[in-house]
């Protein structure tokens, strides 16, 4: 009777089991063999050892993508954690008018990426509204998309609209599971709200911040719609992030290996974000 | 007393500029929408349009929206369904039908969740070649349809059901299937609607996959479309921010109905 309970689960999971094997796990170890060739979609794949792995060090398109990649996520990251943090707590602080706020706060998540890319495209042009107001202030128009200094910028900008409105909500939910009393209590000892925000907030936030750091440096990592809508990595490979990198590789330079390489690089940092997380979770569960 | 006062209005004031912020791109897009070129550059953010539906209806001749919005409603609906027929069973198998086998796979299912699609292009573009599928239905939707995190979800929620349901059943002689489909699945509507939204909304975004397996215009899905049609010659700012608002609008409906399950998967997603 217990045999064959063992093997009916397996039944029940079998489907979707096999549809991870095939699309997923499959592929990734498919990503592994051709980094290891050369293959240009023509004639069959060659192999080459490690020197798809060697030449990363000296390939000055992947290098400067790497930076461009670490400066667009490091400065996407930070303000927006520092800025969701801030609106979910004063939002958990509110009454009835929360669910209100939370809805108007969270419009920008419903829009579809390649919307929210069009959108901004247009208002960071030339006579765009964003230089109609700078020059309202008296600080010369911008030329956002198409200068290499400005656009990572521009792309950033855009990312803390749009990435804020999502870690709000998670932030709210954070500060929602936290004891009220706790923040009672110390409010009538006459606590200030820095230090407050210190010994209290902090140490009771700490894993959802953990969360939301990992969950936002993997989703950026993973950003391509935005950059490719608003300057296909350009001007001057000045936006060119990982993602955008790979895929003209493969698909303009038909350099399977190398793009297999850089997926491979790619891949081991978001597994490692994982793998942060996963450890984050089961610490949350014992605590 | 008046401290708070003062401090509740400090926080309204701030949330109110916030959400200004937030709204302002949505609100210039749809006003975008209905002004001529040169009302959207030179005019006043405050001038009303005078173009009409004129940019929807120019756009629409120009390219197969219409189409488009239907590819896209067919993959985001197949995703769903893959996702929750396949993704209920697994998770029951895993939740409620626990062994060292189905232990151990939970292992490698948490670790498909980590892999992202922009890692796997390549190899799954050159599989899904193979297979014949390139440039069709099959090849856009099949290969993303089953949404590995809507597992974690629904195993989640499974493992909140009382053991003493099942066993009721099983004493009773139920099958296995039948405890699932008269008595888990009933008590499991709120996440599978939680589940639904998160990967409705997950292949409504999809764009790189879409964009590497398709050549043909008419298989195209809404974000690829909308992309495409920007990148045509001559066509007005006001027509892409028609198209813009039009990709919108079924994301839009299904939150109006469905505002507190999108909330819930925004927070699902993130934390599970």
């Amino acid at each position: 009777m217990l045999q064959t309970r063992k093997h009916l689960s397996l039944l029940f999971i079998a489907p979707a089991l096999l549809y991870l094997a095939l699309f997923q796990l499959y592929p990734i170890l498919y990503a592994v063999y051709i980094s290891f060739h050369k293959y240009d979609l023509m004639s069959p794949p060659v192999f080459t050892g490690l020197s798809n792995y060697i030449r990363l060090a000296s390939d000055e398109q992947f290098l400067r993508s790497l930076w461009v990649t670490a400066f667009y996520v490091a400065w996407t990251i930070v303000p927006v954690i520092g800025l969701s943090f801030i609106l979910g707590g004063l939002l958990s602080t509110l009454g009835r008018s929360r669910s209100v706020w939370r809805v108007l706060l969270y419009l920008p998540s419903i829009l579809p990426f390649v919307s929210v890319a069009l959108v901004w495209k247009l208002m960071f042009n030339q006579r765009g509204p964003i230089n109609d107001a700078l020059n309202t202030v008296g600080v010369a128009s911008i030329p956002w998309l198409t200068n290499g200094a400005y656009a990572p910028w521009a792309l950033i900008f855009m990312s803390w609209w749009h990435a804020t409105s999502y870690y709000t909500i998670i932030f709210l939910a954070g500060f929602l599971t936290l004891p009220r009393d706790c923040f009672e209590a110390a409010r009538l000892d006459g606590a200030k709200l820095f230090p407050m925000l210190r010994y209290i907030t902090l140490p009771l936030m700490r894993p959802t911040i953990a969360l939301v750091v990992v969950l936002a440096t993997v989703n950026g990592l993973k950003a391509f719609v935005f950059q490719q809508v608003l300057t296909d990595g350009g001007p001057a490979n000045a936006t060119q992030i990982l993602t955008i990198l790979i895929y003209k590789t493969a698909f303009s330079y038909l350099d399977m290996g190398r793009a297999s390489t850089y997926s491979i690089v790619l891949f081991a940092g978001i597994l490692l974000m994982s793998l942060i997380q996963i450890w984050l979770i089961s610490g949350r569960k014992d605590a | 007393m008046h401290r708070s006062r003062l401090e509740h209005y400090a926080v309204i004031l701030f949330l109110t500029l916030f959400t200004l912020i937030a709204l302002f791109p949505i609100v210039w897009m749809l006003a975008a929408s209905f002004k001529t070129d040169r009302e959207l550059l030179d005019g006043s953010l405050l001038q009303a349009g005078s173009a009409g539906i004129g940019n929807y209806v120019r756009a629409f001749n120009e390219r197969p929206f219409m189409l488009y919005l239907v590819n896209s409603i067919l993959a985001a609906g197949v995703s769903v369904v893959i996702t929750i027929v396949l993704g209920v069973l697994a998770a029951y198998g895993f939740a409620k039908m626990r062994n060292p086998y189905t232990e151990a796979i939970w292992i490698a299912v948490l670790a498909s969740i980590m892999i992202p699609i922009e890692a796997i292009v390549i190899p799954l573009f050159l599989q899904v070649h193979a297979f014949g599928w390139h440039d069709s239905y099959a090849g856009i939707v099949l290969p993303t349809a089953l949404n590995a995190a809507g597992i974690f979800i629904l195993r989640q929620a499974i493992q909140g059901i009382p053991n003493e349901l099942l066993e009721a059943g099983r004493i009773d002689g139920a099958s296995e299937f039948t405890i699932l489909r008269l008595v888990v699945v009933p008590l499991l509507a709120p996440s599978m609607v939680v589940v639904a939204v998160l990967t409705f909304s997950l292949s409504w975004n999809s764009y790189l996959w879409p964009l590497i397996i398709t050549s043909t215009d008419t298989l195209r899905t809404l974000p690829l479309g909308m992309a495409a049609f920007q990148m045509t010659l001559n066509t007005k700012y006001s027509e892409i921010m028609a198209v813009s608002t039009f990709g919108t609008i079924p994301m839009a409906v299904l939150f109006m109905f469905l505002q507190r399950y999108f909330i819930d998967s925004a927070i699902g997603s993130g934390i599970k």
